[in-house]
């Protein structure tokens, strides 16, 4: 087996080829699934860095796409892929936080990339303590820049839901950064 | 705030808005590269394979020659501490032959990783050794603990225990050998599920399953059970029987009914009827389950309160079931 160059996505293709692409990569099309892989990973990206520590997230997104491409042969309706694959991130930050065993803490050697900014940290702390129906949208909005139609196709919540989240969320978010009401 | 440009980006930019976008924006997806996959054969359209190789050869001609641990099916990637192969020191990337033995210190971890698609953490003071390295890996753990991350096809890893002659498992999981040869599975993804001559496991992530000799998988229970529970377990899995029985079930708690629950496909009759009145007190029967369908063994009242529990559809867990292969060596 061998690692398939990185393919430039220059812009989403539409999600409506998603189901033969699911289709072609469970029955073992590699360049169909790094398609998906490019197309969704900050889908996950984005879901994991709402819920564990973001020194956790890039090898848990790894773990993800493997997950998915593992089990997706078994998947029996493949225009649902990114909600699936969103099912599948949310289930593995779950099991992450239920693990028995801590986590062997990682130290400055060991990070295979430089700490983001104390302020970027602070902010994405503050977004994490709002309520669930807001975190994971807000950080597919702010952080890996995802549009409300796009979160809602992506993530299968309504337009509606999302644009209230979106809305709610940031208007709670600027009250905490702000320390009152927001305007 | 212009909600248009937080929706779609559209009209005005908010300026608080791109403020936080520009200070979110070290956290955001980098490129990224998935890792490698491995194809599974029959299925890849021949002109997949012939993109692949295209790639192989445009890799080949572009790089130095340098030594390639990665050819190696096993290789150790990385150790903290101390690790021997072979009884000599491991001080950097080596790769690993089958029949080759690998040991940790008591304060030393190694990393191995599989060509077939798999990531093995070997932990402090254990024993593996390599059976087999080639499209299918087998490893022996002798003593001690290992971490799997293993993203191949199912049936294609393995690792043998003195207790199964091989385990193949889910994704995620760590396996230890005890003392007594008994090897206990404690998986941290949440897709595992064996059968076995009709005897099923679905082990959630956050359970733990011990497998004895020529049995095949026990009951799967949470790893922080009370110590009255996990005694009665350990007693009931060594002489199941009406008395062990009753002990466990009086020391069953609300969250221990994912173990009651496989019991209703290992009992008969009255046993059967006592877990099934054991689990109502415990859980609330979901609509249409009640206690007289359990004790007669009705699959569909089985299955329904599967789903009632939490841990994911009944059907969605079928199908990633596997056959767990039994043997001793």
């Amino acid at each position: 087996m061998y690692a398939l160059p990185v393919f430039a996505a220059a812009a989403l293709p539409a999600a409506a080829d998603d189901q033969p692409l699911a289709h072609a990569a469970g029955r073992g099309d590699e360049a169909a699934f790094t398609a998906l892989y490019h197309r969704y990973r900050r889908l996950v990206h984005g879901i994991l860095l709402s819920r564990v520590p973001p020194r956790e997230v890039e090898d848990l997104v790894q773990e993800v796409f493997l997950l998915a491409w593992r089990h997706l042969p078994r998947l029996r309706s493949h225009d649902s892929f990114p909600h699936w694959l969103a099912s599948i991130t949310r289930n593995r930050a779950n099991d992450y936080h239920r693990q028995a065993r801590a986590h062997v803490p990682l130290d400055e050697g060991q990070l295979r990339q430089s700490a983001p900014p104390p302020e970027a940290l602070a902010v994405l702390d503050t977004i994490r303590a709002l309520p669930e129906a807001y975190r994971e949208t807000l950080v597919l909005r702010l952080v890996e820049g995802l549009t409300g139609p796009e979160i809602a196709a992506q993530t299968g919540l309504t337009p509606e839901s999302v644009r209230v989240n979106l809305h709610r969320g940031m208007k709670l978010l600027r009250e905490r950064l702000e320390g009152g009401p927001a305007r | 705030m212009n909600d248009d440009y937080l929706w779609d980006r559209s009209g005005s930019p908010d300026p608080w808005v791109t403020q936080l976008e520009e200070t979110l924006r070290p956290l955001e997806a980098g490129p990224g590269r998935l890792p490698s996959l491995e194809a599974r054969p029959g299925t890849v359209p021949w002109r997949a394979w012939l993109a692949v190789a295209a790639t192989v050869l445009v890799a080949a001609a572009l790089s130095w020659p340098r030594p390639d641990t990665r050819a190696a099916a096993w290789r150790v990637a990385s150790v903290e501490g101390r690790a021997y192969l072979e009884g000599r020191v491991v001080d950097g990337e080596r790769r690993m032959a089958t029949g080759q033995a690998l040991r940790t210190a008591a304060s030393g971890r190694a990393h191995l990783r599989w060509q077939g698609g798999g990531s093995i953490t070997v932990e402090p003071d254990s024993t593996v050794r390599v059976l087999r390295g080639d499209g299918h890996g087998r490893l022996a753990l002798d003593r001690g603990r290992i971490r799997a991350l293993i993203w191949a096809p199912p049936a294609r890893f393995a690792v043998d225990t003195p207790s199964a002659r091989a385990v193949d498992l889910g994704c995620a999981y760590t396996l230890s050998v005890e003392p007594d040869g008994t090897a206990v599975v404690e998986v941290q993804t949440g897709w595992v599920a064996f059968q076995a001559r009709g005897r099923e496991a679905f082990i959630p992530a956050g359970m733990v399953c011990r497998t004895r000799r020529g049995t095949g998988p026990g009951l799967p229970h949470g790893a922080e059970v009370t110590a009255a529970f996990r005694e009665s377990l350990t007693a009931y899995e060594r002489e199941p029987g009406g008395t062990t029985l009753a002990a466990l079930l009086a020391t069953a708690r609300a969250d221990d009914v994912i173990t009651l629950w496989h019991l209703l496909a290992r009992t008969g009759g009255e046993q059967r009827r006592a877990v099934s009145e054991r689990i109502a007190a415990l859980h609330p029967l979901p609509t249409g389950v009640t206690v007289m369908l359990l004790a007669e063994g009705s699959a569909a009242a089985r299955e329904a309160l599967w789903d009632s529990l939490g841990y994911g559809d009944f059907r969605w867990w079928r199908e990633w079931q596997q056959e767990w292969p039994l043997g001793t060596r």
